[in-house]
């Protein structure tokens, strides 16, 4: 019986759908009182940035999807290195969103049911 | 008490094996006395379309049928099957057109693991 799960989201915005089906699967897990949790690991950094322009390619807003999540205590992760390695400064993040070290995903891994990827 | 295995799949029915490895995984842990879900969320609800004519490849319309038969409960995204143009009465029988917050999240409770098969 798995009582919490951890959303990995390791894609970029709007060129594919992963990032955004991701937080959508979050969004359904923490709406039912499930603990959820999501980790921007890997590519997945590039979905913190603030200034994303989804309205340029006509995509919903992975911002919007993201801070959907906030409502229902959905804790959302972005791995420090991941940023660094990218080039993307923490001033550039958007609200809300808590950045840890890599070595904190293995804390997150340990905390939950069941682990899905993105 | 048997133990219960999610298996979400996103990869669609053409261009790669991965339901078909979906659908192979899902019968071993049937074999193994699991209970069993598999949820097609994103592409992966393409695999559920009924009337599938493969030339050369496996059928997994075909192959998703037969295990839903031997136990297999399946659900799949309605707003990924709507987005693609296909309607309720399209998919295969033992697929259930379903919802993330409902069944996939029921499947979610009530399993010891998930296993996520996508690219």
């Amino acid at each position: 019986m798995a009582n919490s799960i951890l959303v990995l989201v390791t894609r970029s915005p709007y060129g594919l759908e992963e990032a955004f089906a991701g937080l959508r699967l979050a969004l359904a897990m923490g709406v039912n009182g499930m603990k959820t949790s999501v980790l921007m690991i890997e590519d997945g950094v590039f979905n913190a940035v603030g200034t994303q322009r989804s309205d340029a390619v006509k995509m919903p807003s992975n911002i919007e999807a993201t801070k959907e999540l906030y409502d229902f205590e959905v804790p959302v992760y972005v791995v420090k290195e991941d940023l660094d390695a990218r080039g993307i400064s923490e001033s550039k993040l958007f609200e809300g969103l808590k950045v840890v070290p890599a070595s904190y995903a293995r804390d997150l891994l340990k905390e939950h049911d069941v682990v899905t990827t993105f | 008490m048997a133990k219960t295995l999610t298996i979400l799949w996103r990869t669609g029915s053409m261009m790669a094996m991965d339901a078909n490895v979906a659908a192979k995984l899902a019968r071993a842990a049937l074999g193994k006395g699991y209970k069993v879900h598999m949820f097609g969320y994103g592409e992966g609800v393409t695999a559920v379309k009924k009337g599938q004519k493969p030339k050369r490849f496996p059928n997994i319309g075909e192959e998703l049928e037969q295990i839903a038969k031997e136990g297999v409960t399946q659900a799949v995204c309605e707003t990924c099957f709507a987005a693609r143009g296909f309607e309720r009465g399209e998919e295969i029988s033992g697929a259930k057109i379903g919802s993330l917050t409902n069944d996939l999240f029921k499947f979610v409770s009530e399993s010891d693991r998930l296993v996520t098969i996508a690219r």
